[in-house]
């Protein structure tokens, strides 16, 4: 069903069910998150998306990124409170993790103070990309929550040496401070894959053939077990793999 | 082995035996037996009692009963005499029980405890009163009656009708007064659209703080089509000072679940849960047993009173969280995840737990139920204002004469709250503010006391109904360092998920502490109110959203205090360790030497019968010399 809403004044037609945050994105109008992507449903954490909503004669303050678009909505994205409102919450991360560069660039474009809070330099700021892509997306459920209120951190299960964790380091690439960080080490005739922020090491699989290190063992099984790949086929490197026969096994 | 109920003939039944059991041949004592009196010695009272019973061989019916509602009279004891006025007896200990046995023998009353006389209680649900006595009696006549206490003249107990009359875990005694009446009119004379239309027309709006219809609610929970559908009933009640669903379950668990049973009609639910805090162990075990009991019945389960009906109750144990009585973390915690609160849309009604439809109820709301069934929505709301139909229970606590729990009509005002029910603040104190409405609430000055008390009202003076928490302040408290106790709970029981309310809260709480320790500037009353208004608009739920409110309606009221703990570096309330400085008046002092024999820090210099001074490197303001002095020579600036 096509309705239309009003952003910023201009009249935007879209689909029943998009969210205010996926509407404002397609129309290109900037709308500061840290805690949406597009693979993943939205979850509501960092609230920077805060937007003034009109509707059936009621104005709020709403999350763009959790709030579906209703026929006859009127959405403004920079009124003077909605920038009030982004201003205190990137204040209040600048003191969390000062050194990011995606907080930084925040507290730049709108002149924000930091407001100091007792958690300082971290460089997690809870989005909870990681523990989602890790859920929904991986399938590996590695990651979670843990502790809450201000002992809230991001972890695998008891905060080390994860049974879950594959190693494929998709929290790793989602993650949009660089709080999550993964380092590859030779031991011996070993590679190890060390993944920093989970406390967690996982043996690496080195290919059959050359012995060039792979992918975490983990991983080759995991992909193994949900994908029907012949698992000859997996211990090898992407060379070898072309020049065994050049014809994967489906 | 108990009786299976299948027709509304075996309810009848059973109300007849309970009429038996509430007005017996035999003389009937009662103890109130609810968590508020056993901590102050009622099982102790009861068990000394069943002892001296047994021993002396009379013919006596004793039973536990739940809260009558003064709690600073527990224990409380009546005991009722064939045919005479039922009298009630407050603050009673083992020792006395051989005087009161006695009473009971000479039916004379020679007792100095006795608080009041019941000659007929309410029967709100049939609305014919049970009387115990007609006419006056000798041995009654210089107590005062119910009626004539101001505790209980401005009240209406509709939904603590039973609380402190019946034995909680009697089916009987429930039956005698109207208890399931108001099931078997539901289930064999009105369809579920008809239930809710009822309701519909009683205006009664959620007793768990937001307000929001009970009619709308359930007539959403109706229309969502689904295989299956949940009733819930939220007891996590979490308000530090607040204990309105405790007593209800404790006292009254039979009108819960019938209310629940009810409900679960009308929206077409067949499993209901009854989510309650662990911390309420008394009340779990009531409310556990009332469902066994009912299930043994055949009240719970298929074919109920032999319709086609069928409904099964439950009871889960919260780990007691404070966010988890939030709709949706109350159900990420009943489907074993972190209690946690989700975006709404989707609300609970449309995709609740498991994703099926899930109305959910707060104990008091489910507790009203039957009475209006069995009297009618337009009875009920002709009880209020309109807007604010019915009645709500508050627990008056604080700096008040009678503390207990109270149930007023809507619309009445926090001065007939808290001077005539209340009996105002104690000897010597004044009445500051009122706090309403848990931590989440705000205060109200006693300059606005004319209030009445109403969802819009509160709202609009800057505190909220709340779930029904009622804290009256006098001038020894600091609102600084009030707003800071508040405030420090909602930083322990943010779940952390959202960042305003993360972070917000601590850093409201750190300013707060600064102040309260006289190391703020201005400028951090300004971040104060930026971290204020961004908790109030973008947090995720509930607890955010209101997370401010301790402090901008102390801000708003109070604000010329503020200012004395940033500027002139003083607490006018004396409460601000940081700020106060103790000192012992030479001229008054009489050397009694009190002062310095309690002093945790040895402080207090001084030799007997000549005046004491105290050494202020030493002194850490704990004021416990101003507690025992006798002459009132400490004083405190």
């Amino acid at each position: 069903m096509q309705i239309t809403i009003r952003l910023n004044g201009k009249k935007v037609s879209c689909a029943a069910g998009e969210t205010i945050l996926g509407v404002a994105r397609r129309c290109g109008v900037r709308i500061p998150s840290l805690c949406s992507h597009e693979a993943l449903r939205p979850f509501g954490a960092c609230r920077l998306c805060v937007v003034e909503v009109t509707f059936l004669g009621k104005q709020q303050i709403v999350a763009a990124c959790t709030t579906h678009v209703s026929d006859g909505m009127r959405v403004s994205t920079q009124t003077p409170r909605v920038v009030s409102i982004r201003k205190t919450l990137i204040g209040l991360l600048a003191a969390r993790c000062p050194e990011v560069p995606i907080i930084q660039q925040l507290v730049c474009e709108y002149g924000a103070t930091t407001i100091p809070a007792p958690k300082k330099n971290e460089r997690c700021i809870l989005c909870g990309l990681c523990i989602r892509a890790c859920r929904d997306i991986v399938g590996a459920e590695a990651l979670c929550f843990a502790g809450k209120g201000q002992s809230r951190t991001a972890g695998v299960a008891f905060l080390r040496d994860s049974q879950e964790c594959i190693g494929c380091g998709t929290c790793v690439l989602i993650c949009p401070t660089g709080a999550a960080q993964l380092h590859d080490e030779v031991r011996g005739n070993a590679t190890v894959r060390v993944m920093d922020t989970w406390h967690t090491e996982l043996a690496v699989q080195h290919c059959q053939s050359d012995k060039v290190p792979i992918a975490p063992q983990r991983l080759r099984t995991f992909v193994a077990a949900r994908r029907k790949i012949d698992d000859d086929f997996l211990q090898r490197c992407p060379t070898c793999r072309v020049a065994s026969a050049g014809k994967p096994n489906r | 082995m108990r009786q299976l109920v299948r027709t509304p003939r075996n309810i009848e039944r059973l109300r007849q035996r309970g009429e038996q059991m509430l007005m017996p041949r035999v003389p009937r004592i009662t103890v109130g037996c609810a968590t508020c009196g056993c901590a102050r010695g009622a099982r102790e009272v009861y068990t000394a009692l069943q002892r001296s019973i047994r021993r002396s061989g009379m013919s006596v019916q004793l039973d536990a009963v739940g809260c009558a509602g003064w709690c600073s009279k527990e224990p409380l004891v009546t005991l009722q005499l064939p045919g005479k006025p039922k009298i009630t007896f407050g603050m009673i200990t083992p020792h006395e029980v051989p005087s009161l046995l006695a009473c009971v023998q000479n039916a004379t009353l020679p007792h100095e405890k006795v608080l009041y006389r019941t000659d007929g209680d309410d029967n709100i649900l049939t609305g014919s009163p049970t009387v115990y006595a007609k006419g006056r009696h000798r041995c009654a006549i210089h107590v005062p009656a119910i009626e004539s206490l101001p505790l209980f003249r401005h009240q209406k107990r509709v939904v603590l009708r039973n609380c402190g009359i019946i034995d909680p875990l009697s089916l009987e005694q429930y039956c005698a007064r109207g208890g399931f009446s108001a099931l078997c009119t539901a289930l064999t004379k009105c369809t579920p659209e008809a239930v809710i239309k009822e309701i519909s027309a009683s205006g009664l709006r959620g007793r768990g703080g937001a307000g929001f219809p009970t009619g709308l609610k359930w007539q959403a929970a109706r229309n969502a089509h689904a295989t299956k559908k949940y009733i819930i009933c939220n007891a996590d009640e979490g308000d530090p000072g607040a204990y309105m669903d405790r007593s209800i379950l404790e006292g009254d668990p039979f009108s819960v679940l019938e209310g629940m049973i009810i409900a679960g009609y009308a929206i077409g639910a067949s499993e209901g849960i009854v989510y309650v805090r662990q911390e309420y162990p008394r009340a779990v075990h009531t409310i556990t047993r009332a469902v066994n009991l009912l299930k043994r019945s055949g009240l719970l389960g298929s074919r109920i009173l032999g319709t086609s009906y069928r409904f099964t109750v439950r009871v889960v144990q919260g780990a007691g969280a404070f966010v988890c009585g939030e709709e949706t973390a109350l159900i990420a915690s009943l489907e074993g995840t972190v209690g946690e609160p989700i975006p709404r849309p989707p609300y609970p009604v449309e995709q609740g737990l498991h994703g099926k439809p899930t109305c959910i109820n707060n104990v008091e709301t489910l507790a009203t139920i039957p009475v209006i069934i069995a009297r009618g929505g337009r009875w009920f709301a002709r009880i209020g204002t309109s807007g604010n139909t019915g009645t709500k229970i508050f627990s008056l606590v604080g700096s008040v004469k009678n503390v207990g729990l109270i149930e007023v009509p809507l619309g009445i005002s926090l001065r007939d709250i808290v001077q005539e029910i209340g009996g105002g603040a104690g000897d010597n104190h004044r009445i500051k503010a009122i706090q309403t409405g848990g931590p989440s609430g705000g205060c109200i000055p006693a300059r606005r006391m004319h209030l009445p008390v109403t969802y819009e009202r509160l709202a609009a003076a800057g505190s909220i109904m709340g779930s029904g928490g009622m804290i009256v302040l006098d001038e020894s408290t600091c609102m600084v360092d009030l707003a800071k106790y508040f405030m420090e709970f909602l930083m322990n029981e943010s779940c952390g998920k959202c960042l305003p309310c993360r972070e917000g809260t601590a850093v409201a709480f750190s300013i707060l502490k600064k102040i309260t320790n006289g190391m703020a500037t201005k400028a951090d009353l300004t971040t104060l109110y930026a971290v204020a208004e961004a908790l109030k608009a973008a947090s995720l739920c509930g607890l955010g959203r209101t997370a401010a409110n301790p402090v901008l309606s102390t801000l708003r009221y109070f604000r010329v205090e503020y200012e004395a703990h940033i500027s002139k570096r003083q607490c006018p309330a004396g409460v601000c360790r940081a700020l106060i400085r103790v000192s012992i008046n030479p001229t008054v002092c009489i050397g009694c030497g009190k002062c310095r024999a309690v002093c945790p820090v040895g402080a207090v210099q001084g030799t007997i019968k000549k005046p004491h001074r105290i050494d202020r490197t030493r002194c850490t303001a704990c004021k416990t010399c101003a507690e025992v002095c006798p002459v009132g020579a400490v004083t405190i600036a």
